[in-house]
């Protein structure tokens, strides 16, 4: 029920480790939004500061009008979901989630009233009387869940919540915890290294990197057009195709040239590539959109590259399949049934309207 | 869209946290300041000075008189050879017989904690009382040692066990054997069960002997835990001089007496501080070179503890 | 020999061990346990008993009728109490500096405790005896009680901080958020959670300075301020010693350690161990 307001943040440890530079984002009320980067990119700190458990070294943050730089934690109306769940040990499940309230001098009955309506909500309602120890890791990241709930807090923060629980759980927790998001109505500020997490559940994500926000932006629009290579590279699995192309001028604008192979750029989508003519550029293709074998009707027409195949990975219902061409490697996504072997050649044909370039030097994109 | 910007900003100060953790450091480090380091200097002052407590008033400088009278006093080497005698076989002892006893302690058995509280007990008893049991074990008319040893025919009559200066040394390191064991039963004990049991299991796969085992797992393992004991107990020992001085005085005629309880009973009996500083000295100077090797031995680094 | 023969063969040996040290650590506490319980004319006699011919109360009684025995007992009481409640606060206080923060000269302040154990204590007796010669604070409890606050903090401030140390930071994190001040997180949160590694320290605490007799010895004069020990040291040089009463001060002067240990012992294996024992 507030909107966060980071402007200009930076966090610098003493001996001049800056973990944190000049950090901008203006969270809306309600929105879901997910910081994600490699470990050591600065996004838990970030988190940590609008927490309140880390000093801002300097820059401004609101929570919804009010500047809090400089307010306590407990004076943020924030509630923080930890890594490791921070359960008390000493008090039950039910003191757990009462503890806060407790703190805040709220009536027992409103106390009572709270910790059950939570632990209904997350099905967690036997195990009230239990301590933290004689609960299982899905069970111990419910309750503390719970004990954010029942505060009612203007703010959710989420350090890697899901991260020390297994793939399975992970998965039933990741939807658990959008739902929780759709029915409290809270603004939500997630960290997690995992872009997987952050593409299901965000609103919009925060991509960092060394302490730098790379890019903002709906994890649609993220995927689709990200804004440099290391954004291109970080986000989608089986993770983008990189190779060096060599821009020319082309049948109708540019083309794009793969050794032997040209790949026209299709003029509508070409913005001036004038400058970048005669010079080497990095080519991004996402593995689902490589055609192995034929080339579907009306995607954009392109000169198939001839690829070995070195190794064919069955998933179940697609296969990726390792390409090889000289220097160039390239994992493509395809139908289960469209299968080759390894050691097969096959024509590999790119969709020339789902390409991305980037500089060689600024690594930012220069078209997507 | 926002993009990485590369603006380095002028930061504000960082606030410091560090003096939180100096305050909180303050009264202790304060405390021992006072009460440690600064007596430590006091002690090399007496050292050079001719300090008689029954003399205040003539107190004054004198070299390096005090520091000859100890080289020149006829017990100083036997009190030093004493005290190594002392020191070694006592932590020998102590480590040889902790191993068995954590060794046995290894495997659980219904009642390993009570056992564990009750073999625990002489380690929270005082020097007091371990050296008076100790002096009415050995009493050479009316001590159970004596009876025990007549009635098994050991001995053919009673022994003096406390009058003899070879029998007093011996006794003296038992009593302190009995008091360390359980001490270094507990350490190893605690090092042995934090080795993952999937070692043992991989040895199991080998075929490897429980001797094997012991040797190529066990030891390794516990080593560190074991270097760390070891030294810190060889200080304390050596640093020890109540039992001593209860069970014995050092006597008879010295044969008991190590640097520590004869320091201490040069320092209440005579008076002569000015000789006890050099004494002290003497102890500091041991102390730094043993403090230094024992840092090189154990790479202590602060990351572990006593 | 199959493999069953030779388990039974270690196990009976395992056995026979652990009996042997039982017995080793038992029988000099019952001798002394026996004695107490025993007239003098047994005592004194040549014919050694392992069980009193006529169980008697009369070393207990004659100590307190006799003696000030009940004096020492309270001297040793506030002695102990004070200093250890003050070892206490510097280790909380020492320990969770240490424990949570990095600093600069950090490693020279654990290096500096880890010498500072090295210190023999009576080195430290003759300076002290000038230093409470100026404060005016010879032959009182106070010296005492400073004395061994100094002695025993080095240890329980490192072994506290181990305790610390094995407290999640993300706990006391999850109190502020929840509501509380630093205050209140460490009473309603990590006080709680820290409860065996204080009562560990705390019997340290109470266990060195219970124990001490060498400072007693040289700081306390006066009858009517000697600890348990001094006192019991006093009447072994004093007189021909008599030995059934001895016995008896001795067992009174180890009930409370011993009691300690037993109860506790799990809380200070724990203590020991987490201190020593690199991770």
């Amino acid at each position: 029920m507030a909107k966060i307001s980071l402007q200009h943040i930076y966090k610098t440890y003493s001996g001049n480790v800056t973990a944190v530079h000049d950090f901008n984002l203006e969270i809306q009320d309600k929105e879901f939004v997910i910081l994600v980067g490699p470990s050591g990119c600065g996004k838990s700190t970030t988190l940590r500061m609008i927490a309140g458990l880390e000093e801002i070294t300097s820059g401004e943050l609101y929570i919804g009008d009010r500047l809090v730089n400089d307010v306590a934690p407990k004076d943020r109306d924030i509630a923080m979901v930890f890594q490791n769940y921070a359960l008390y040990p000493h008090m039950s499940v039910y003191k757990n989630m009462a503890f806060g309230l407790k703190l805040r001098k709220v009536s027992k009955e409103e106390i009572d009233q709270k910790v059950r309506e939570a632990a209904k909500i997350l099905d967690i309602e036997h195990l009230l009387d239990r301590k933290p120890k004689a609960l299982s890791g899905g069970q111990r990241q419910r309750v503390a869940l719970g004990r954010a709930m029942v505060r009612n807090p203007a703010v959710f923060l989420l350090d890697e919540p899901l991260s020390n629980l297994d793939a399975k759980l992970r998965t039933a927790m990741r939807s658990e915890i959008a739902k929780l998001h759709k029915r409290l109505g809270t603004t939500f500020v997630y960290v997690t290294h995992d872009q997987t997490e952050a593409m299901t559940m965000a609103d919009r994500i925060v991509v960092m990197k060394d302490g730098y926000i790379q890019q903002v932006d709906t994890p649609q629009n993220l995927y689709d057009r990200p804004c440099n290579l290391f954004v291109a590279g970080f986000i989608g699995s089986p993770q983008m195709n990189f190779v060096d192309a060599v821009i020319e001028r082309g049948e109708k604008g540019y083309a794009a040239r793969l050794g032997e192979s040209v790949i026209e750029i299709p003029s509508q989508r070409a913005p001036d590539l004038e400058h970048y003519l005669g010079q080497t550029c990095v080519l991004g293709i996402r593995p689902e959109d490589l055609y192995v074998g034929a080339l579907p009707p009306n995607i954009g027409s392109a000169q198939p590259l001839e690829m070995e195949v070195t190794l064919a990975e069955l998933m179940g219902s697609e296969v990726y399949l390792y390409l090889k061409r000289g220097e160039a490697n390239l994992v493509a996504r395809t139908p289960a049934r469209a299968a080759a072997r390894d050691g097969d050649h096959v024509p590999v044909f790119l969709d020339s309207n789902k390409l991305h370039l980037f500089d060689k030097n600024t690594q930012m994109a220069i078209l997507h | 869209m926002s993009i990485e910007n590369y603006k380095q900003g002028g930061a504000r100060r960082p606030r410091n946290r560090n003096r939180e953790a100096f305050f909180l450091l303050l009264p202790t480090i304060l405390l021992l300041a006072v009460f440690i380091a600064y007596p430590l200097v006091n002690t090399v002052m007496l050292a050079f000075q001719d300090y008689k407590l029954t003399d205040v008033a003539g107190a004054h400088f004198n070299g390096l008189e005090n520091f000859k009278a100890i080289v020149a006093d006829p017990y100083f080497p036997q009190i030093l050879k004493n005290s190594f005698l002392f020191t070694f076989c006592t932590v020998t002892l102590q480590f040889l017989l902790g191993l068995v006893l954590a060794l046995a302690l290894n495997k659980p058995f219904r009642g390993r904690n009570l056992y564990q509280s009750v073999i625990f007990l002489p380690w929270s008893i005082s020097a007091l009382v371990i050296g008076f049991t100790f002096r009415w074990l050995f009493n050479a008319e009316f001590g159970p040692v004596n009876d025990l040893l007549l009635r098994l025919g050991v001995l053919e009559e009673r022994v003096s066990f406390l009058g003899d200066g070879t029998l007093a040394m011996a006794c003296v390191i038992l009593a302190m054997v009995w008091y360390g064991v359980p001490f270094f039963g507990i350490m190893l004990t605690a090092a042995f069960q934090s080795i993952p049991t999937d070692l043992y299991e991989a040895a199991d796969i080998d075929g490897s002997g429980a001797i094997r085992k012991f040797f190529y797992i066990t030891l390794p393992h516990a080593k560190p835990t074991i270097i760390l004991t070891l030294l810190l107990r060889t200080i304390w020992v050596f640093n020890s001089a109540d039992l001593i001085y209860v069970m014995t005085n050092g006597g008879p005629s010295n044969a008991t007496h190590t640097l520590a309880s004869y320091m201490f009973t040069k320092a209440y009996s005579t008076l002569n501080f000015g000789q006890t500083g050099a004494l002290g000295v003497l102890f500091m100077v041991g102390l730094v070179l043993y403090a230094f090797a024992f840092m090189k031995v154990t790479n202590y680094d602060g990351s572990g503890g006593f | 020999m199959n493999r069953k023969q030779k388990r039974l063969i270690v196990g009976l040996v395992r056995f026979l061990i652990l009996t042997l040290f039982l017995l080793a650590v038992l029988a000099p506490l019952y001798w002394l346990l026996v004695t107490s319980f025993k007239t003098s004319g047994e005592i004194n006699s040549l014919q050694v008993t392992y069980w009193p011919q006529q169980v008697t109360l009369e070393n207990y009684q004659k100590l307190f009728q006799v003696t000030n025995f009940g004096t020492y007992m309270k001297n040793s009481l506030i002695v102990t109490f004070s200093s250890s409640l003050l070892v206490l606060a510097f280790s909380l206080c020492g320990g969770y500096a240490l424990a949570r923060y990095q600093f600069r000269g950090k490693k020279a302040v654990l290096i500096a405790f880890l010498v500072s154990q090295m210190i023999p204590t009576i080195l430290l007796f003759i300076p002290m005896f000038l230093i409470f010669g100026k404060l005016n604070l010879i032959n009182t409890l106070q010296s005492l009680v400073i004395l061994y606050t100094v002695f025993n903090t080095p240890f329980c401030l490192i072994t506290l901080r181990g305790f610390f140390e094995r407290i999640p930071v993300s706990l006391e994190e999850a109190a502020l958020v929840d509501g509380c001040n630093k205050l209140q997180a460490m009473t309603k949160i990590i006080m709680p959670v820290l409860f065996p590694g204080i009562v560990a320290t705390f019997v340290f605490a109470f266990t060195g300075a219970w124990n001490e007799l060498l400072a007693g010895i040289m700081f306390i004069n006066s009858n009517s301020l000697k600890t348990i020990p001094v006192a019991i040291n006093a009447f072994i040089g004093k007189y021909s010693i008599d030995w059934g009463q001895m016995s008896a001060a001795c067992i009174i002067a180890l009930i409370p350690t011993t009691i300690f240990f037993a109860v506790v012992q799990r809380y200070i294996v724990q203590g020991l161990t987490q201190g020593a024992v690199k991770e």
